[in-house]
Formats: C-alpha cells, sequence, structure tokens
C-alpha cells in the first residue's frame, strides 16, 4: 500500500436524512493532524471512514492509497482509539489488551509480553491486573490508548484521547503520542478543545456541521482567530467617549455599553481583532483612559466555528 | 440492482476474508482461540455459571420427580389394577394367579390371539395395564429428550447465542473487535463455538444425570421372581436362527422348593405378529396360549429347559412382537398360575449406554444448530434479539415443528426428533408409536441437515455483521 496517508474526495455520509460528513475532501501526507471542532461536528464520523467502520455514500475514502473498509491489511497498520469507553469491565487491562493484540496474530506469550510492555508505557503498570470496572476514567483512556499501539501501528487513529485525564496525565500521554510521532509514524486525533492537541501537531484541520471549514498550521488558525469578527469587552472610566474614538477610526462595527454589576462595560464588535488590539493600547494613553479590565468574550473555538460558518454561507 | 451488487461485494469479501484465513491457519487458530479463551473466561462469572448450573440440573431435577414421585404412582396404579383383576379371576374359576408386576414387559397381555373362544364363566383374559418395562424406558428417553436437547440445550443456546452481538454493541466494545484483522469473523465465530460449548455442556450434564436417575428397567430375558415354588424365566437366545425372521427363545422353570412338585404346565401365548414355527401344530386353550411342555415331576432344584421357535410374520422395525410365558401347576388349596410377557426383538435389545449415546449426540446437534439460528436472529435483531430469538422458538421450533406437514421440517426440532428417532428405533426399539407422535420419519441425513443449516446460519450471520454499520448512531439504538 503507497499513496499519501490519507485521500479524501467529496466524501458525504449520512445518517437516513441527518448529515454526519458534507462533501469532504482533503489530502493529507504522513504526520500528525488535529481535528478540530465542536460536538457534533463530525468528527467521530470521519474517524468511522477512516477505519473502515463506515462507508461513504458519495465520494471515495483512501487510507495508505487503499480502501479501508474491511480492508485486513489496512487494519493491520492502524490502531484506533475511539471516543467511548466500551472496554469490558470484568476483565483487567492487561488480559483485554492482550486479547486485541492476539486477533493480529502474536502467539499469546508475545502478545502478553508485548501488552505488559505497552501497558506500562502509558502507566499503567500497577493497575494492569486489576479488573476494568475499578479503574478512574483516565485510567481507562490510558488502557484505550495502550490497546491502540499495541501492534505496532503506522498510522494511530484518536477521538478524544485526552478526555477524562488530569493536567499529568495528559502531558504524559502527549510525550508518548509525541514519541510515537518522532519515531516516524502518523497520527489523525480528534478533539473539540483546541489547546489538547495543540502540544501534538501544528497541522489542524477545522471541521463544523460536516465540512471542512479551515485547514493549517496552529499560527494560520490563530491568524484566522484574529481576522473574524469578534467580540471585546472593556471595563474602564468614560466607556461612551473611548467607544466614540474607536469608531471615529474605524477600527470597530458597534460599540455599546452597558452597566453590569455597578460597573459600566464597553462592548465592541470588531472584523480585525489584531488591528484592534495593536491600536488600542495607544489610543488609551493618548486619551487618558483608565481601562481596569478587557477580554474578548467568544475566543472559544465554537465561536470560530460560528464565523467560519456564517462566511461559509455567505453571511459576512 | 444495487442491493444485489451489494450482497455480491460482501459475500465476495465474505470469500477474502475465509481464504485468508485458510491461508494462514495458524494465525487464523491463534487469533480464534484468542477469542474463545477470552470469551470462556467471560462466560464462568458468577451470574453466567448460575445459568449454567441451572441449564445443566433443571433436567436432573424433573428426571428425580418422573422417577421417585410420578413412576411409584403409576406402579402403584398398576398393581392395583392387577390386585382388582386377579379377585375377578378367582371368582371366576377360583384360581390363584401371581403376577409379578415389577419384571419385564406386561403391554400386549390383553391381546387375544386370532381364533380364540372364551366359554361363559371362564376366565378374561387381563387387560393391557399401563406400559412399564420397555415402554417405561421410550418414555424416559422422550422424557430426557425433551428436558435435554430440545429445552436445555435451548436456553442454554438461547442465553449465550442470541446476545453475542447485541451484548458487543450495547457496551461498544464492537468497535475494538472490528478495528482488528479479521476481527469481526473470529468475534462471531469465537462466540458461536462457545455457545454450543456452553450449552452442550450443560446438556450432558443434565442428560447423562438425568439418564442415570431413570435407569433402564427393560431386560430381554425374563425372571419371574415371588413367592411361588416354582421360578419362571424366558429369555431371547439370538436375534436370528439361520432362516430370516426366525428366533429362538429358551423357557426354563426351576424348583426351588424342597419338595418334588408334579403336573408343571409350561405354556405361552404370542401376539398376532408372529407364528410359534415349532408348536403351530399345538392348539390354543381358553385363554388363547399353546401347550409348550408337560413336565410329570420336577425334583427340587431342578431345572427344565425348552426351546420356542418363533417366526415373524408382522415385524415392523426393529421389533417382533410380545410373547407371554404361562406356568401352571397344582398347589394346595387352589392351583398356581404365573404369566409374564417380553417383547421380542429383531437386533440387540437396547442398551442403556446406547440411550445414553443417542441422546447426547442429539444434545450435540441441537447446541450446534440453535447456537446458529439464535445468532443470525441476534446479527438481525441486535436491538431486540432475545425477544426475536423467543418468538422465533414458540412459533416456529414449537408450533410449527408439530404440524404434521411438510413445512415442519424445516425446523430443527423436527431434525433432532428425527435423528433420535433413526438411532433408537434401529438399535434401541423405540416403537413406531413414538414416532408417529413425535411426527417424524427416520433418515439417517439428519446431522448432515443440521450441519448444512448451521453453516449458512453462521455465513449468514457474518454477511449481516460485514455488511451492517455498527457505529456511534446504530449503538445507541440498541
Amino acid at each position: 500500500m503507497s499513496g499519501p496517508l490519507i485521500e479524501l474526495e467529496h466524501v458525504t455520509k449520512l445518517y437516513g436524512t441527518v448529515i454526519g460528513v458534507n462533501d469532504f475532501t482533503a489530502r493529507l501526507e504522513p504526520g500528525a493532524y488535529g481535528l478540530v471542532g465542536p460536538n457534533g461536528a463530525g468528527k467521530s464520523t470521519l474517524l468511522n471512514l477512516l477505519t473502515g467502520q463506515l462507508v461513504p455514500n458519495r465520494g471515495r475514502v483512501r487510507v495508505f492509497g487503499a480502501n479501508p473498509n474491511q480492508n485486513s491489511e489496512l487494519l493491520s497498520k492502524t490502531g484506533f482509539c475511539p471516543g467511548y469507553e466500551g472496554l469490558y469491565s470484568t476483565t483487567s487491562g492487561l488480559d483485554w489488551v492482550t486479547l486485541l493484540l492476539q486477533l493480529h496474530g502474536p502467539p499469546y506469550r508475545a502478545a502478553r509480553a508485548r501488552a505488559q510492555e505497552c501497558m506500562e508505557l502509558v502507566g499503567m503498570e500497577h493497575g494492569m491486573n486489576r479488573p476494568i470496572s475499578t479503574y478512574s476514567r483516565g485510567m481507562r483512556q490510558r488502557t484505550k490508548l495502550a490497546q491502540a499501539m499495541a501492534h505496532k501501528p503506522t498510522l494511530m487513529i484518536l477521538d478524544e484521547p485526552f478526555s477524562g485525564l488530569d493536567p499529568v496525565g495528559r502531558a504524559e500521554m502527549t510525550a508518548v503520542l509525541r514519541e510515537f510521532v518522532e519515531e516516524g509514524n502518523s497520527i489523525v486525533i480528534a478533539s473539540h478543545v483546541l489547546h489538547e492537541i495543540e502540544a501534538l501537531t501544528d497541522n489542524f484541520l477545522l471541521i463544523c456541521g460536516g465540512r471542512l471549514l479551515a485547514s493549517g498550521t496552529a499560527a494560520e488558525v490563530n491568524q484566522l482567530l484574529f481576522e473574524t469578527p469578534s467580540e471585546v469587552e472593556l471595563t474602564c472610566d468614560r466607556p461612551e467617549y473611548l467607544g466614540g474614538v474607536l469608531l471615529q477610526q474605524e477600527l470597530v462595527r458597534s460599540a455599546s455599553v452597558i452597566t453590569r454589576d455597578g460597573a459600566e462595560i464597553l462592548i465592541l464588535q470588531t472584523l480585525n481583532a489584531r488591528e484592534l488590539g495593536t491600536a488600542l493600547p495607544g489610543i488609551i494613553a493618548d486619551h487618558s483612559i483608565n481601562v481596569v479590565r478587557m477580554t474578548t468574550v467568544d475566543e472559544s473555538l465554537q465561536a470560530l466555528f460560528n464565523s467560519l460558518m456564517k462566511i461559509h454561507r455567505g453571511e459576512q | 440492482m444495487s442491493l444485489v451488487k451489494n450482497l455480491a461485494l460482501q459475500v465476495l469479501t465474505l470469500l477474502k476474508h475465509l481464504w485468508a484465513l485458510v491461508c494462514d491457519l495458524s494465525g487464523f487458530s491463534r487469533g480464534l482461540l484468542a477469542i474463545i479463551r477470552f470469551e470462556i473466561k467471560r462466560v464462568t462469572t458468577p451470574g453466567r455459571a448460575f445459568w449454567w448450573v441451572f441449564v445443566a440440573i433443571f433436567p436432573i431435577v424433573i428426571a428425580c420427580l418422573l422417577r421417585y414421585v410420578v413412576e411409584p404412582q403409576v406402579r402403584e396404579n398398576i398393581q392395583n389394577a392387577v390386585i382388582h383383576q386377579q379377585m375377578m379371576i378367582e371368582q371366576n374359576q377360583n384360581q390363584q394367579i401371581i403376577v409379578p408386576a415389577t419384571s419385564g414387559d406386561q403391554s400386549g397381555m390383553g391381546q387375544l390371539p386370532p381364533g380364540a373362544q372364551l366359554q361363559p364363566g371362564q376366565a378374561q383374559p387381563m387387560a393391557a395395564p399401563p406400559p412399564i418395562g420397555s415402554n417405561r424406558d421410550q418414555l424416559y428417553t422422550v422424557a430426557l429428550y425433551l428436558l435435554g436437547p430440545s429445552i436445555a440445550c435451548m436456553l442454554g443456546a438461547l442465553l449465550i447465542a442470541a446476545p453475542a452481538i447485541a451484548s458487543e454493541l450495547e457496551q461498544h466494545s464492537w468497535i475494538y473487535l472490528a478495528t482488528r484483522p479479521n476481527g469481526v469473523f473470529f468475534l462471531v465465530a469465537g462466540k458461536y463455538i462457545v455457545a454450543v460449548m456452553w450449552a452442550f455442556s450443560a446438556t450432558l450434564i443434565g442428560v447423562t444425570g438425568g439418564a442415570m436417575i431413570c435407569g433402564q428397567e427393560y431386560n430381554s430375558a425374563l425372571s419371574i421372581p415371588g413367592p411361588q415354588k416354582l421360578q419362571l424365566s424366558l429369555s431371547q437366545l439370538n436375534s436370528s436362527v439361520g432362516v430370516d425372521d426366525e428366533f429362538a427363545l429358551t423357557m426354563s422353570v426351576t424348583n426351588q422348593s424342597q419338595s418334588a412338585i408334579n403336573d408343571v404346565q409350561l405354556r405361552v401365548r404370542h401376539t398376532y405378529e408372529f407364528k410359534l414355527t415349532d408348536l403351530a401344530e399345538k392348539k390354543r386353550d381358553n385363554r388363547g396360549s399353546r401347550l409348550v411342555e408337560s413336565i410329570a415331576t420336577l425334583g427340587p432344584g431342578e431345572t427344565k429347559s425348552v426351546d420356542i421357535r418363533i417366526l415373524a410374520e408382522k415385524a415392523t422395525g426393529n421389533q417382533v412382537g410380545r410373547i407371554t410365558a404361562m406356568m401352571d401347576y397344582p398347589e394346595t388349596p387352589s392351583p398356581v398360575s404365573v404369566v409374564e410377557s417380553i417383547q421380542i426383538f429383531k437386533e440387540s435389545p437396547p442398551t442403556f449406554f446406547w440411550r445414553v449415546v443417542i441422546l447426547i449426540a442429539t444434545a450435540f446437534f441441537a447446541a450446534i444448530a440453535y447456537s446458529a439460528l439464535y445468532l443470525v436472529i441476534g446479527a438481525l435483531f441486535p436491538a431486540r434479539a432475545m425477544v426475536f430469538c423467543v418468538a422465533y422458538t414458540i412459533g416456529a421450533e414449537g408450533i410449527l415443528s408439530m404440524l404434521p406437514a411438510v413445512v415442519n421440517r424445516l425446523t430443527v426440532q423436527y431434525r433432532l426428533r428425527s435423528f433420535l428417532f433413526h438411532h433408537l428405533q434401529d438399535g434401541s426399539g423405540v416403537s413406531e408409536g413414538v414416532g408417529d407422535a413425535l411426527l417424524v420419519t427416520g433418515g439417517a441425513d439428519q446431522p448432515l441437515w443440521i450441519l448444512i443449516h448451521a453453516a449458512i446460519c453462521l455465513g449468514v450471520s457474518l454477511l449481516i455483521v460485514l455488511s451492517r454499520e455498527f457505529t456511534t448512531a446504530a449503538e445507541s439504538d440498541v
């Protein structure tokens, strides 16, 4: 099998009348990719298409140049960590990973040894012989990661792998995955939290409503964030005056003043947050305005997606 | 058209899977063994183990009830009927008749041979008492079949095979196996094998235990114990004596008392299916019996044996007919008459071991057939697997299989009954009546039919799980 890591050509997947993935086209070379999107964006559907669990209604999916549906050869090169748990509660983590590894062909002893090695790698050396029902959510996540990498795949597809992990666990798993990538392997990692995967990769695919909205590096995404319409809140004295100045200089589209908890707050809507951010300190100093607090109210990923969707629909 | 194309593609994929597995037999066996070992671990949890014990114990408990509660009651009824008839005969003839009810087969005693004449005031032939002896064994065989292969095995397969796919979808573990090379194949095949093992092992215990409790009463050699001075026995010597359908019997009488007994008469009576070759010239008496030997004096401890030859004329299956042995001798205050009968078989009489072997084999085929059947229903309707399996069992295996129509041949029950009847009829004398009651026609091809049926069900299950998209959305429906 050869070719690019992933090729998606006008892929559409429908669940009855509900669209899972909508006319998705992308071509990814080997490397690490973050699939970012809010809940219900179609990330899991896309991952299921990549693992061959779903067949597209339209379009073509290729992984390493081959159709992933019922493709045993491809499955032996792919490790998958789904978003939901689905672990057998009565068995131990080590037994479970051993079983899944045995399906790739190695004899029991070799599989057991490798499973043990992987469980230790993900920090489960102390709990691997306990029944899974006694595991915390973080331990289950680690076990899921161990099963995905136990058969030494060249591509790992991970759906929300950091969910339920504490910051220490997150850092440890990030280190494990980074090492996996540094060995020349590829990763596609889905998350709805951008910074979770920033530590792992610079390449992002932004997906919402089953569509690919944007793709690029973290810097490009940040640029996108700055360049999309956003809202800024300022707590300061003379908010009406400052609002007037900013409107006069066409740095904002609108300005309004509200009172919240006894304080007057200036709410600004801008098309270019970066330009506003650059000019604002000088204006404040020139006009001797005392600013107590400045926040952007919609810096979340969802806001970015909402804005991108509006652009996509031609509303902005 | 696209459906046909899709189906053809799935069949092709399945064949590709199978070919890949055949090419890598060691990998195939390792993968399959891994699933089997893992599933066995899972089914030995306390909850599942309880159900296994329940399925295994259930036939044994019912067999105990039949053997120690129902059977004594039936025997008591027989005894009462016999005593009642004895009293009637004594009133009529002032003659003492001793009929042991605990040995041998007494059914058919009331049958009169063609041409028998009864005079007013003479003893009435005994009416056939409730079945006992070989009939008892037949009833227990049918009961054990119903309890074991029919109910216990079906229940075992239902508990394990029906939710095999649904349980994986419910707990979201399906995806981990489906994203392994040939994972779905290993999963379905492994779960099927474990279901067969689970159901068969439980039924094996149940049927064997039940058979040991029920035991076997019938013996082709008839010996009549009792308080009388003379011991009468009748035994089938061999299956045939040169000429087709001709059989040899030995009738023996032993004087168990300390004094000689005079004027002992040995008689036989038979059903209409055969005739007595060497006694044909002797006329029947008023009880329909023919005189075999008249012994003037039988000394203390002395035994007298007489060979009798019979020729089967209307043998049905393995059964030839019944012979009733009678012995009369004078005694004070009234003469003694001893009567007993046995069933004559063409071939070897039934053995306890053979019955158990056939029942176990039936259980094995039941486990194979029902596990595959429930697996395919579970694959078709994962959301309500149990409900559909139970509905199918009641509708098809319960009602349809008992319809006297060709359609009943599509059911597993019919095939299992036919298998049981075919093998017990040939070797063990399950009567035609039992076969008629079970609506079967014997046939040696039943195992082949069951194996083909199981292979088709497994293939369809695999096609379904390979072609269906069991993803998050689908799983949430389960």
